[in-house]
């Protein structure tokens, strides 16, 4: 069963060998994986060579005979990775290349910053490691597990019972050391360089609804005053109390809750916020007197969350080759860290591990991982009951994956 | 046929799983509904069931088990999930410590939200990961036995004592509704039986009322 029995027979029909190794399964779950009834159909799936023609010269890309495409016969599964950037809306199909590999390294860097101030928090992140065992107690005291990656390490191999001993992988250091240099920006420079770009490069945050609107905004200026007019007063309504009409507040809830990861459009924002520690205050913006103790509550209950995170991520798709490597479970731990720590509402629920496994396999890079996830549970958020987010919000992300993604379906009918 | 004598019950008996994150609560419900143990299972998303009909000491009973997310914060379904509930199973890993110390945690849990009455199994799980035993059977066993708990350990993977668990409790449950049942004169009042009206305890009066009667 799983994302791997889903694509276990994909594998075998397809034409080249590259994409096989992201979805190998491993050999002693071969038997229980169940097979997946997608294949790549010619002239019906989207294939590498109509996708790439999908795009202008200079990248805008035709998105209608894409969706066309992914809905008639999905996705080839080698171009799947940017593909899925598209259709989950990291980046405007009306963009540029130009545009849009500003914006990649705008997202990189954001992520790099935020896992960096994670890193201060609990050094296991992007270490190449992950825990499974609390690291704080309720109260705030810090649990001392003395090697406790090795205990970890031996307990998972237990529950597996068949699993090779966890080692750190190579691949792990390295990773972390690119990341290490990469992420630690100035935050002055770049803040610059952001209001720039947004002035003349537009938003390539597309609205899920309003993408080609926000298209036309972007490359003919002229101001009209229609969905984005609004979204950018109610920026301006989290910062001065400049009419509450109904909908602005409305509008600004969903903003706080839902959508707080927005590096692009609320760039200045977090340009400010930068400096200290940014996304607490999205939660509470005002609360300043019990600032102090509250971020530290805050702090508390993330470091709460991330063995639960850890004991999630050791039985997601555990049947794929790909999570033998360590460095690859620590790459899906420190994407859902992050991501617990930047939507505080939402934090880790169990049922987001699987939701974000499919992006740490596809996408190579883990800031671009990461973003691809931010997407989709923004997209989970937006249709969700408060009490049980992930729940109610899965049918709907099932529904996103259904139509966009055949081989997936079987995935989520887990569910 | 083969399907209407699997429908066919005297009683039906919820259970609940309950325990930490990972204690293998749902291979239990699999081992014990389907014998099966799912090597790559993945963390439940809030809550699943399954049933199975077995002979207990003479009589079919339908168990409908009922098996929840670890994770703390999916405890805001938990009324719901406890509703009706007659017996528990509260699972921790024999190899995790920290697991079966938050048993206390989970008997709060029920004795907040669940059916004073409920039956209450401890249950020691992965007992075949015997090299990495970090709770001793006997600190279990008079931890359960100070507070009236029955007690046993399992291993879903291997499947010992699962099916034992489980008739245990459903056992016990079928000798507390039997009784009832003797004492009151009245159909088991808490077990929905197939073809019958539930009987909510103590209100015989409206047995026969239509659920939604308009005047």
């Amino acid at each position: 069963m799983g994302f791997a029995g889903c694509l276990q027979r994909t594998e075998n029909n397809l034409d080249t060998n590259d994409s096989n190794s992201i979805y190998a399964i491993r050999p002693e779950y071969v038997i229980d994986v169940r097979k997946t009834k997608f294949k790549p159909r010619p002239g019906r799936t989207l294939s590498e060579r109509k996708w790439r023609s999908a795009f202008s010269e200079d990248g805008h890309l035709d998105i209608g005979v894409v969706l066309r495409r992914v809905q008639r016969g999905g996705v080839h599964p080698l171009i799947r990775a940017e593909v899925w950037e598209f259709l989950l809306g990291c980046y405007d199909p009306n963009s540029t290349y130009e545009e849009r590999n500003q914006l990649r390294q705008r997202k990189r860097e954001q992520y790099g910053m935020w896992k960096t101030e994670c890193q201060k928090m609990e050094s296991t992140i992007g270490s190449g490691r992950y825990v499974t065992r609390p690291v704080i107690t309720e109260d705030g005291q810090p649990i001392q597990n003395p090697s406790s990656q090795g205990d970890d390490a031996q307990e998972d191999n237990g529950d597996k019972s068949t699993l090779s001993p966890v080692k750190l992988c190579d691949d792990a250091q390295e990773d972390n050391v690119d990341k290490e240099t990469s992420s630690p920006v100035e935050p002055c420079d770049d803040a610059q360089e952001d209001n720039v770009d947004k002035e003349t490069s537009s938003p390539v945050e597309p609205c899920d609804d309003a993408q080609e609107e926000n298209v036309d905004k972007a490359t003919s200026s002229p101001v009209e005053p229609s969905d984005d007019a609004q979204e950018e007063n109610v920026d301006k309504a989290t910062s001065s109390p400049v009419e509450p009409s109904d909908d602005a507040q409305e509008e600004n809830v969903d903003k706080a809750t839902s959508s707080p990861v927005e590096p692009s459009d609320d760039a200045q924002v977090d340009n400010g916020d930068k400096a200290t520690s940014s996304p607490a205050k999205l939660l509470m913006p005002e609360e300043p007197v019990a600032g102090i103790l509250h971020q530290e509550k805050i702090v508390v209950l993330w470091k709460r969350t991330l063995h639960q995170i850890g004991l999630d991520v050791v039985r997601t798709d555990r049947a794929l080759e790909f999570y033998e490597s360590e460095a690859n479970l620590a790459k899906l731990w420190d994407v859902l860290a992050v991501y617990a720590w930047i939507d505080k509402e939402i934090g880790y629920c169990q049922g987001m591990s699987d939701l974000c496994s499919p992006m740490v396999i596809l996408l190579e890079n883990e800031a671009d991982a990461f973003w691809c996830f931010e997407r989709i549970m923004r997209k989970v958020v937006g249709i969700s009951i408060p009490l049980i987010p992930v729940l109610s919000g899965l049918c709907f992300v099932f529904l996103v994956f259904t139509y966009l993604r055949p081989s997936v379906t079987s995935y989520y009918y887990c569910y | 046929m083969a399907r209407r004598a699997d429908e066919e019950y005297d009683y039906l008996f919820k259970v609940v799983l309950i325990g930490d994150s990972g204690v293998g609560k749902s291979n239990l419900l699999s081992r014990f509904t389907r014998n099966e143990f799912c090597l790559e299972s993945k963390s439940t998303i809030g809550v699943e069931f399954a049933t199975r009909t077995l002979q207990v000491e003479g009589k079919t009973i339908k168990a409908q088990i009922w098996d929840t997310a670890g994770q703390e914060r999916y405890r805001a379904i938990t009324s719901a999930y406890y509703r009706g509930a007659l017996g528990a199973l509260l699972v921790y890993d024999v190899t995790k410590p920290t697991t079966f110390e938050n048993v206390s945690r989970w008997l709060k849990e029920l004795r907040d939200h669940a059916d004073s009455n409920i039956v209450i199994m401890l249950i020691g799980n992965k007992t075949d990961l015997k090299h990495l035993r970090g709770v001793a059977t006997e600190d279990a066993q008079s931890y359960a036995e100070k507070e009236g708990l029955s007690f046993i350990e399992t291993s879903a993977l291997e499947a010992i004592n699962v099916e034992k668990a489980f008739q245990t409790i459903l056992g016990e449950i079928y000798r507390i509704i039997s009784k009832k049942t003797l004492s009151s004169d009245e159909p088991a009042p808490t077990s929905i039986k197939e073809g019958k009206t539930l009987v909510v305890e103590g209100s015989e009066a409206n047995t026969k009322k239509p659920c939604c009667s308009s005047t």
